[in-house]
């Protein structure tokens, strides 16, 4: 196969996962192409170990948390969401609940996290198919999500 | 059961319209960095006014947000609309424009700021209440240690009632606060708060009598008169403040990942009793159209504790038990008329609230429903109530 054509049916592969929806977020790596996995999916619970801001995705202020798992003891690296969205004071020891897609680069177990729970309440960063809530969505200033993603259902006070 | 359905179809075509604006956005792709959210959220309320008229409606409220986001800043766009099905005087509209602002320092510390503009108009007989003015808030982020944070928020607000100038008011608003996280899954939440309340010209010399039509059990339909309706005679201006100390424990226990519960106490002094005769704008305010927005009015104190469950993973349960024990200082009981009654008796009341609430996302829905219920105590007969209130909503971002 020339390498015209091969050229080409990768291109019409990337254009049709785009189309269908599926994110490519970029990478500090060029060459992990990381994307949400819904085939990836699982669920794991443990103390924080660490909570940093890294450049992730090409994003300077990206929250990533540091788990150590309950049941392994092994260290999951869990990639967030930016910081403006990330809306819960989660502290060094908390023992949360993560859902993401999973995948291992470099000896390193990683998690694009589509939500965690922490003290009985849900707080989510993508939905079921990985797309970010966080797109296009204010500066987390006017209402605490408090695990209702880009949703913030008011319910006023007066009734 | 017959008359909250009733109520319910009335507001059909609204939820239709709803419904054909959704489906219209769904159907255009958004820029990513530009989101439309649109809500609704309906309430059944057997006590609207939250006093002993036991006035029962059904609201729909209506929400849209746009938001247009930069690297650092934030553009918004909010607009909100209260369809009351029985009390239809005192829908409204409301739209705000705003703009945030949020900037990383070192670490996860972090500085904001917002300033916005709203606008809110009454229908017909709360004309009066209608006011627009700016909003500005600031606040501050410091992770002192990993399991200590630090935050200062001072927030501040100024409404211009055109229609009534003696509610105008501007607003201070100031805390501090630290939080602390113990292995034992233990959060400790310390808040000192500072409120001032600023009333810059109330008219003195008004004569109610003929047209307040807004607190309720005179259900007069003539238009607020900001200058004293017809027996109006020398006006006098006054300025009035009212300043409010708070502070606030709250201890939250993790049990496991998916269970909580969590003990707030908080204790509310007011540095000044009121003078009646400058308290009657307040107490219309605060009492008539914010009865729950009344925190630079009471002192007292406050005891909650609340439990949160999560239940198939993405079900948010959570249960509510308050207790309050509120004095209004300076306020005093009043008959019909307005007349402070003899003896001058103060103003206290002692409120029970529950609140069972609920909510999940499914897709890009948000659905919540909740029931309420107040159960208040008050040496004035008139603040002797008991409401129940239950409201359901569903929300959905493009």
């Amino acid at each position: 196969m020339s390498s015209v054509k091969k050229t080409i049916i990768l291109l019409s592969i990337i254009l049709f996962l785009q189309s269908a929806g599926l994110t490519f977020p970029e990478t500090d790596n060029p060459a992990r192409l990381t994307y949400y996995r819904v085939d990836k999916v699982k669920t794991l619970r443990g103390d924080i170990a660490d909570i940093k801001k890294e450049k992730c995705f090409y994003k300077k202020d990206f929250i990533v948390i540091y788990l150590k798992e309950k049941k392994s003891g092994e260290i999951y690296r869990l990639e967030v969401s930016p910081g403006w969205f990330f809306a819960v004071d989660l502290m060094k020891g908390s023992r949360i609940e993560v859902t993401g897609s999973y995948s291992k680069e470099n000896n390193m177990n990683l998690i694009m996290t589509r939500a965690i729970t922490f003290q009985g309440e849900v707080y989510q960063f993508r939905d079921k198919n990985g797309f970010p809530l966080w797109r296009g969505k204010g500066k987390g200033m006017r209402q605490p999500r408090k695990g209702k993603g880009r949703g913030k259902m008011k319910g006023r006070g007066r009734y | 059961m017959d008359r909250i359905m009733n109520m319910m179809s009335k507001n059909r075509l609204t939820l239709l319209f709803c419904l054909l604006v959704t489906l219209t956005l769904t159907a255009y792709p958004v820029p990513k960095d530009f989101n439309v959210g649109i809500n609704y959220s309906g309430f059944y309320s057997d006590n609207i006014f939250m006093n002993a008229s036991k006035v029962k409606d059904y609201i729909s409220q209506l929400d849209t947000d746009l938001n247009f986001s930069l690297e650092r800043f934030n553009l918004y766009l909010e607009a909100s609309a209260d369809i009351y099905t029985d009390s239809t005087g005192f829908n409204s509209f409301s739209i705000e424009p705003g703009v945030e602002y949020r900037h990383f320092l070192k670490g996860r510390d972090s500085v904001s700021m917002g300033l916005s503009y709203r606008v809110l108009n009454y229908k017909e007989l709360y004309t009066d209440f209608n006011y627009s003015g700016p909003r500005f808030q600031a606040g501050t982020k410091f992770y002192i240690t990993p399991q200590t944070l630090f935050k200062v928020n001072y927030r501040f607000q100024s409404r211009n009632y055109t229609n009534y100038e003696s509610f105008d008011f501007y607003n201070h608003t100031a805390f501090v606060e630290i939080d602390r996280f113990f292995k034992s899954q233990t959060s400790l939440r310390l808040q000192a708060g500072f409120n001032y309340r600023y009333y810059p010209h109330i008219v003195e010399g008004y004569d109610f009598g003929d047209d307040y039509n807004y607190y309720n059990h005179h259900g007069s339909q003539g238009k607020g008169n900001p200058f004293g309706g017809p027996h109006s005679q020398n006006l006098e201006y006054n300025t009035l403040s009212v300043p409010n100390l708070y502070g606030l424990v709250q201890i939250a226990q993790g049990i496991g990942t998916r269970f909580a519960i969590t003990g707030e106490a908080e204790i509310r002094h007011n540095f000044q009793g009121l003078d009646l005769d400058r308290a009657e704008t307040l107490i219309k305010n605060a009492y008539v159209l914010y009865p729950l927005n009344d925190d630079y009015l009471w002192d007292g104190s406050r005891l909650s504790l609340k439990l949160n469950i999560v239940l198939f993973k993405t079900l948010s349960l959570e249960g509510e038990f308050s207790y309050f024990d509120k004095d209004y200082p300076g306020i005093y009981i009043m008959d019909a008329e307005d007349n402070a009654v003899e003896p001058l008796t103060q103003r206290k009341d002692s409120l029970l609230f529950y609140q069972l609430k609920m909510s999940k996302r499914i897709g890009k829905f948000d659905l919540f429903s909740r029931l309420s219920y107040r159960d208040n105590d008050s040496t004035d007969d008139y603040f002797l109530y008991k409401m129940l209130t239950i409201s359901a909503g569903i929300g959905y971002y493009f």
